[in-house]
């Protein structure tokens, strides 16, 4: 049986793993090393013998407690391996000049995480990665290029149409389809060549919820959150999504 | 009068990690949420789920992850930031020194031509072969245990030793020459089996590695 984490969130909780990845590394620790091994080295998460993220962080923990180098080394440039595709694809060159050097910062601090872990204040700190490895990994890398990153929003300009720039929120919530990802892939591309603040603008409304504006001066708004005017806001909007309708005729 | 000491602040990094995981995608409800429990990071959180949103499209699109046969050099370079890191932390001093030192010693350093041909005859294969395992150029996790633990016999070292060696970036030998001005940076590595098929050992000598 997997050891129980130890990380709480803000309200006191203790962190739990899902039960599906619970159920994997339960059935992974019966494996042994050669089986565990060639199931590790499985890429494609379609299949039945792919391990996911989270339950090769457990196994390398475990490896490590227990004093297994070999096994923890080998497992730990596995997952290494796989943060780095999905690396190349949320951080390709060109989203960032310095985008190779934050691939690798972000790689290389999720290495030292390991080397750190049962260590320190934070000594539980891949609990995270073991509840939602892709999400922990999220916060990792945004935190790591953040700052470059708001440095490097200098983008190019782009026009109008309120059902391209509102799509991202219906795409987001619905089930994966073939035609939703063949729209992220390219929205995604799309929204990054936008400036900082109608990026910002299309996120907070589009994605995020948030209103444009509000006569309630208490109101948490877009308008509010970037200190701008509601009528900034809805210029900004207007110009996103006129830009984004070039990408509509691309479609 | 007594002060009460001030709460201590939870880490940024651990308000982010608890709100990426709260929710796949980021909304204005959670960020209220937050912000009210962290006014002291309240705009590094609505910055941060912005990052988040823009993130999840492009996660939600993310290819399969395709099987990859060579070790990228900047997995190597993780690796021995882990290794370096580790040496660190269990020798108490902060990661900018360990960063400085050689953390991983060579175990190939010492030997002489002779004891590499020896070797080489040890693990029933040839110099070449031996050659890739010194320069680093065969990925350690395609390695099997029973490989690494038989080098780690013949070369008289510990396993743990071999292995953070191994995990280290490929190696350019600084005597080599190159055609061009700067010092070429080393490539991806070969897989093990890779490795031991490019290296013109007979059948016999690759299955006998191959069966380690």
């Amino acid at each position: 049986m997997a050891r129980p984490l130890t990380k709480h969130t803000g309200n006191g909780d203790r962190y739990a793993r899902p039960t599906n990845i619970e159920a994997v590394i339960d059935a992974a620790l019966t494996l042994d090393w050669p089986a565990l091994h060639k199931r590790a080295l499985v890429r494609d998460r379609r299949s039945a013998d792919y391990l996911p993220p989270e339950c090769l962080v457990h196994l390398i923990r475990k490896a490590h407690r227990d004093h297994h180098e070999t096994i923890r080394d080998q497992l730990l440039a596995i997952l290494l391996g796989r943060c780095e595709a999905t690396l190349a694809a949320t951080l390709p060159d060109g989203r960032a000049p310095n985008a190779a050097y934050l691939r690798d910062e972000a790689l290389g601090r999720l290495g030292e995480l390991f080397a750190e872990d049962g260590t320190g204040d934070n000594a539980d700190e891949l609990d995270y990665f073991e509840v939602r490895f892709n999400a922990a990994f999220a916060a990792l890398r945004t935190d790591l290029v953040r700052q470059e990153v708001r440095a490097l929003r200098r983008s190019s300009p782009l026009p109008d149409d309120e059902a391209i720039a509102r799509r991202p929120d219906t795409v987001l919530h619905s089930p994966a389809t073939q035609e939703n990802s063949l729209f992220l892939n390219q929205l995604s591309q799309a929204i990054h060549t936008l400036p900082p603040a109608e990026r910002d603008a299309l996120i907070l409304c589009h994605i995020m919820g948030y209103a444009e504006d509000s006569d309630d001066p208490a109101k948490c708004t877009a308008a509010t959150i970037c200190g701008v005017t509601g009528r900034t806001i809805r210029n900004r909007l207007t110009r996103a999504a006129a830009k984004l309708s070039r990408f509509k005729e691309d479609l | 009068m007594t002060s009460t000491p001030p709460r201590s602040p939870t880490p940024l990094r651990n308000v982010l990690y608890e709100f990426a995981l709260a929710k796949p995608v980021p909304d204005a409800a959670l960020v209220d949420e937050f912000v009210r429990h962290y006014p002291e990071y309240a705009s590094e959180l609505t910055e941060y789920a912005i990052e988040l949103a823009l993130d999840a499209i492009a996660a939600r699109n993310e290819p399969v992850d395709k099987p990859s046969a060579v070790t990228a050099p900047s997995v190597s370079r993780a690796m021995s930031r882990f290794h370096n890191r580790l040496h660190a932390v269990r020798k108490g001093t902060d990661a900018e020194t360990a960063n400085a030192a050689p953390a991983v010693e060579n175990p190939f350093a010492k030997l002489t031509r002779d004891a590499i041909r020896a070797l080489a005859q040890g693990l029933h294969a040839n110099t070449v072969f031996v050659m890739k395992l010194r320069d680093r150029h065969i990925s350690l996790e395609t390695m099997t245990e029973g490989f690494l633990r038989r080098i780690a016999d013949e070369l008289e070292v510990r396993l743990e030793n071999i292995v953070a060696y191994f995990a280290a970036p490929a190696y350019i030998q600084s005597s080599a020459h190159f055609k061009a001005e700067t010092k070429p940076e080393a490539g991806e590595k070969q897989t093990f089996e890779e490795a031991v098929r490019s290296c013109g050992l007979t059948p016999e000598q690759q299955n006998s590695l191959l069966n380690l």
